[in-house]
Parts: structure tokens; C-alpha cells; sequence
């Protein structure tokens, strides 16, 4: 207790060496923890970028491609699920409901999703997240485009703007549908999703916009307004890929097998987070990049950390001369030293802890908005592990000097150098 | 006359060609990977198991002899008490039922040739919260398979664990 005393009195007289030290502890241990939790977070936001649904339904073609272009917009689809089978997978009595996404066309290189308004209920993201609205609501009219976040901020798009969609990727100009605008309904919050970048439509809005297109091109004469659309039949013929959720989990096994051995059309059915995994494996090699930044932050880290307590301690030979001088031992020199790096670690780890807390707290919209980021303030797995590296470190840093100290002459410190 | 009679014609050869129209999907079939399919729902757990022939009594027919009826009867009695498939004992699971389904060893050919066992099992966990891994010992039970894909879907989301070599265990995050 009276060496506690002590290094808190002695630490007293050296405040702004020891704000400086712990500093410098709180920076290192704040760019370790940041480092792990952004790689931990964008993991587990890729794995999640699908959450709650049971099975994702498409084309056979394979788990990675299907998820690549129904819900990551990425690529073409190989083929169209019919009308009908995407009616039949509907009716089996363990499926619970079916979000269907209908792709092909784009606004200014965003792609527009033909969907229904069950996607805002049943598309889950992160830990169950259910899609929110930033301003508006869902599509109400046939007309009616909700936006994702990044469209409305990227474009400048407000509830009640009207847009004119381009037939497939938009290359062309002349190919849009510009006698059907549709009109903002809502404006989706971020996510850090694929949806922030795309516009959803009802399935028979993508219908009614291509009601008078055949073949891929535009029937001269044969057009119909959009009025007029509104009174055609608008049962969409196909769709991309459609979202499953089941009553039960334990169906989910019997139910893809009997989609993938689906008679009548080669389907595909997959488990999303076993094809989000599969993905991740390819594209891991980003997250083995951000290990070796956190390898290398350690390091750095690490090495300010021990300059900065060694420089601090080596001020203090005369001081340690003096106290043996009154008769303290060796050893009480030694602990005094390790005592005050001890202090100065936990001091820098709780610094650096509430400062990343609060960086995340403040940065988390900001993130979300501009890099697609959702980083949580959980403490990762590893952190912990991290934490007792650092402070096992820490009071090695005090053993450096502890033991020149304790190795030195009690002359040593009290003479004075020139 | 003459038309309608080559309508019907066409008609009668489209009715013969479905007819006769044989399924052509054929599941795939890798020897040496047996796949193990675990679905997790509150306090039920379902566990399909499939293994190719080959990895289960070495040989993919009709079973010709008493030695291979015997491998044949061994290996369903294997998959019947599934000591291969190890839940923690803190979630208090009982094997409910079992059943082993051995395709392509009967008397009639499998499509593609090929023959599997298949078996599912039920288990009932008394305290689900506990059951935070498995133990898939399937490649000690049958030494000829080299790995086990297990899927796992529970109230987290799905996740694909492939075992290779010495690993059995599986990890659950509910």
C-alpha cells in the first residue's frame, strides 16, 4: 500500500510526462482494438448481409453466382424462375413466405429490384435488422420507387421526385421507359447492404414498363401508356430469384432438396449463409490483409508504448538513488518502477478503451453512410486477448528499468553527471 | 381429315414422349465426403446424414455375397445408434428416432449408378442453450471418409463446416 502511495506521489510531480505516456498508451491500444473490430465487423456484416431468411431460391447455376447476382447485383443471372414454379414453391405448406426480386433494369447505374412490398417486412440484415425508412414509406402506387440510401444521397433524390428508369444496365440512352416515370415513395436508411444501392419497384411495375417491349426492343405502335398499363394484365411471367422463409428450420434441409430436384425447371436452392461463406472464403484475402495491419499496428504500437515508459523511468535515477539513500532496498526500487509502468498501461488501456468506445459511437452513422461499415461497440472476440497482451507488456516495460536500477551502484544515481 | 389426323398424331407422340420421359437430375456424388446436414429449432434437432456407398462397405451394388450383406447390415446398424454424432451432455438430448435408408443396394439400380445410405435422426434437447458444438466422428466410424461437410442452420442464420482429417467438431453459435 505505501508503494502505491509512493508511486502515485512521485507520479504527481510528473503530470504532463505522465499524461503524455499514458497518451501514447491509449493511442496504441486504440488503433490495436479498432484495427480487430473493424475486421471482426465488416466479417460478420458480410456474413449477415442476409439474415432470417431460410433459403434463396434461383436459376441452377452455383450457390456463389446466384447470390452474387440476386442479392449482390453483380453479374446477370443465368436464367429466370417462371411464374409458375415461383407459385409452386409458394403453395409447399412448410414455407412460411416468399419475397420475389426481379432484375434487369438500372436508374443511372443503380439497379432496380422488382419486388413486392413483403421485401420491406421479410428482408433481414446484421443481427435481424428489418429494412427501416428514412423519410417516406413503401410503394403504394403502381408508379411508386422506394430508393435505397445511398441512391438518394449519390443523386440528391427526395420523396416525391420522379425517376425514369433505363431498360437493362442503361448503356444506351435511347433504351428508358420514359413514357412510365415513377415517383420516389420512400427513402430506405442506410444499411451498409447491397439494398442502399438499388431501387425497389412493385413486380408488376417492371411488368407494366415493359408491357408494350418485345424481343428486347420497343414495338413501334403498339405502345401503351401509362395509363393504359394500368389496366393490362400485369402477372409478371418470370422473376430472378426469389427470398424463402420457412415455419420450421428443421424443413429447411427437406425443402431445398425437393426445390433442387424440382421436376418441372432446374432450380437452385441454397442456404445464404452457406453461400455468403463461400464467398467470404474467396474474398478473405482482404480480411488476412487487415490481420497483418493489426499485426504490424501491434508492433508499432507496442514499441511507443515501451519508448515512452523506458524515457519516462530513466528520469528517474536520482530519485531511486535518493530513496535508497533513506534505505529503501533494491527490491522496492524494482517494484516502485514495474508499479508505476503497471499504472500507466491500465491507465492508457481504459483511456484507449473509452476512447474507441466513443469514436464508434460518434463515427458509427458515418461509417454506415459513406464506407457501407456497420461497426459495433461489442468488444470483439480477440480484444480481450489483446488487452492482457498489452498489459503483460506493459509491466515487462517496467522491468527494464526495475532492473538497471536494481543492478546500479546507489553512487551511480547521486553523482552528478556533466 | 388428312390435318387433324397429324394433330393427333403429334398429339399421341407428345403423350408417349411424357410418358416414357425419364427424370434426368442426378444429385452429386463424391467418394470419400459424406455430408451431414444438422438443423437446430428451439428444443428439436434434425440430423440428416449422407454417405456414398463406397466409404460405408466399399462397394456400390446389390450386395453378392453373405460377406457383403454382412458389411451391408453392419453399416446400417452403424448408422442406427449414432455414436458417431456426439451432443454435449449439458443440453440433455435424447435420440428420439432414427431411420437408415441404404439406396442402390436393393434390387433396382440407383440413377447414375451410383449408391448411398442415407439416415435421419431426431432429437429432443431439454436444455437447448447448452448445445454451443458438436462432435461429428463419422470419418473414425467409417475410415474411408476423408472429409464431412456439415451444414448447420439454427435461429443465427446458416453456416457451411467442412471436418478434414482429426477435426470433429462443429461449432454452433445460436
Amino acid at each position: 500500500m505505501r508503494l502505491l502511495s509512493l508511486t502515485l506521489k512521485s507520479m504527481r510531480q510528473r503530470k504532463a510526462g505522465v499524461a503524455l505516456t499514458v497518451f501514447t498508451v491509449a493511442l496504441s491500444v486504440f488503433l490495436l482494438l479498432g484495427v480487430e473490430r473493424v475486421r471482426t465487423d465488416a466479417r460478420l456484416g458480410f456474413a449477415s448481409t442476409v439474415s432470417g431468411t431460410d433459403l434463396l431460391v434461383g436459376a441452377r447455376s452455383g450457390p456463389v453466382t446466384l447470390l452474387l447476382y440476386s442479392i449482390f447485383h453483380v453479374g446477370e443471372a443465368t436464367n429466370n424462375i417462371t411464374w409458375k414454379s415461383y407459385q409452386d414453391i409458394r403453395a409447399m405448406p412448410e414455407v412460411a413466405w416468399t419475397v420475389p426480386l426481379s432484375l434487369g433494369d438500372s436508374h443511372r447505374g443503380f439497379r432496380v429490384t422488382g419486388t413486392n412490398s413483403d421485401f420491406f417486412v421479410h428482408y433481414h440484415y446484421g443481427r435481424g435488422n428489418a429494412l427501416a425508412f428514412a423519410s417516406g414509406q413503401p410503394f403504394s402506387d403502381l408508379y411508386d420507387a422506394v430508393i435505397g440510401s445511398e441512391v438518394a444521397s449519390q443523386l440528391r433524390y427526395k420523396v416525391g421526385d420522379r425517376i425514369v428508369l433505363s431498360h437493362g444496365l442503361g448503356g444506351a440512352n435511347l433504351a428508358t421507359h420514359a413514357d412510365k416515370p415513377f415517383r420516389v415513395s420512400g427513402v430506405l436508411a442506410p444499411t451498409g447492404t447491397p439494398v442502399d444501392a438499388s431501387i425497389a419497384v412493385s413486380l408488376e411495375a417492371i411488368e407494366a414498363i415493359h408491357v408494350d417491349w418485345h424481343s428486347g426492343i420497343r414495338l413501334p405502335g403498339m405502345e401503351a401508356s401509362a395509363e393504359q398499363a394500368r389496366h393490362m394484365d400485369l402477372t409478371p411471367k418470370a422473376i430472378t430469384a426469389t427470398l424463402v422463409g420457412l415455419h420450421s428450420r428443421l424443413s429447411a434441409f427437406a425443402v431445398q432438396s425437393a426445390i433442387n430436384d424440382y421436376p418441372e425447371e432446374p432450380l437452385l436452392a441454397v442456404l445464404p449463409g452457406v453461400a455468403l461463406g463461400e464467398l467470404w472464403h474467396l474474398v478473405g484475402t482482404a480480411e488476412s490483409a487487415l490481420r497483418v495491419v493489426s499485426a504490424m499496428v501491434l508492433l508499432v504500437g507496442m514499441s511507443g508504448m515501451l519508448t515512452a515508459l523506458l524515457g519516462m523511468l530513466g528520469e528517474r535515477r536520482r530519485e531511486m538513488a535518493v530513496l535508497r539513500a533513506v534505505g529503501a532496498s533494491t527490491r522496492t526500487v524494482f517494484a516502485l518502477l514495474v508499479m508505476e509502468s503497471t499504472l500507466l498501461t491500465v491507465a492508457g488501456m481504459i483511456a484507449g478503451v473509452v476512447l474507441l468506445d466513443a469514436t464508434t459511437a460518434v463515427a458509427h452513422n458515418y461509417l454506415l453512410a459513406t464506407a457501407g461499415l456497420v461497426i459495433d461497440q461489442n468488444p470483439a472476440p480477440g480484444e480481450w486477448l489483446l488487452l492482457v497482451v498489452v498489459l503483460a507488456l506493459g509491466s515487462l516495460a517496467g522491468c527494464i528499468p526495475g532492473w538497471i536500477a536494481y543492478r546500479r551502484s546507489l553512487a551511480d544515481g547521486l553523482q552528478v553527471r556533466l | 381429315m388428312k390435318a387433324s389426323m397429324s394433330v393427333l398424331s403429334s398429339l399421341l407422340l407428345l403423350t408417349s414422349m411424357a410418358a416414357t420421359a425419364e427424370e434426368r437430375h442426378l444429385g452429386p456424388h463424391v467418394h470419400g465426403q459424406a455430408s451431414v446436414n444438422v438443423s437446430i429449432d428451439a428444443r428439436e434437432m434434425d440430423v440428416a446424414a449422407s454417405l456414398p456407398g463406397h466409404d460405408a462397405v466399399g462397394f456400390e451394388h446389390p450386395p453378392g455375397s453373405p460377406a457383403e450383406q454382412a458389411a451391408v447390415d453392419k453399416a446400417i446398424a452403424t448408422l442406427n445408434q449414432p455414436t458417431w454424432f456426439v451432443v454435449p451432455a449439458a443440453a440433455h438430448c435424447t435420440l428420439a428416432s432414427a431411420k437408415v435408408s441404404p439406396h442402390g443396394f436393393g434390387g433396382a439400380a440407383e440413377p447414375g449408378g451410383h449408391a448411398d445410405f442415407d439416415a435421419t435422426y431426431h432429437y429432443t434437447c431439454n436444455t437447448p442453450g447448452q448445445l454451443d458444438h458438436l462432435d461429428v466422428r463419422l470419418a473414425s466410424a467409417f475410415p474411408s471418409v476423408q472429409k464431412v461437410v456439415v451444414n448447420l442452420i439454427t435461429a443465427a442464420g446458416s453456416n457451411q463446416q467442412a471436418l478434414d482429417g482429426t477435426t470433429t467438431r462443429v461449432d454452433i453459435q445460436q
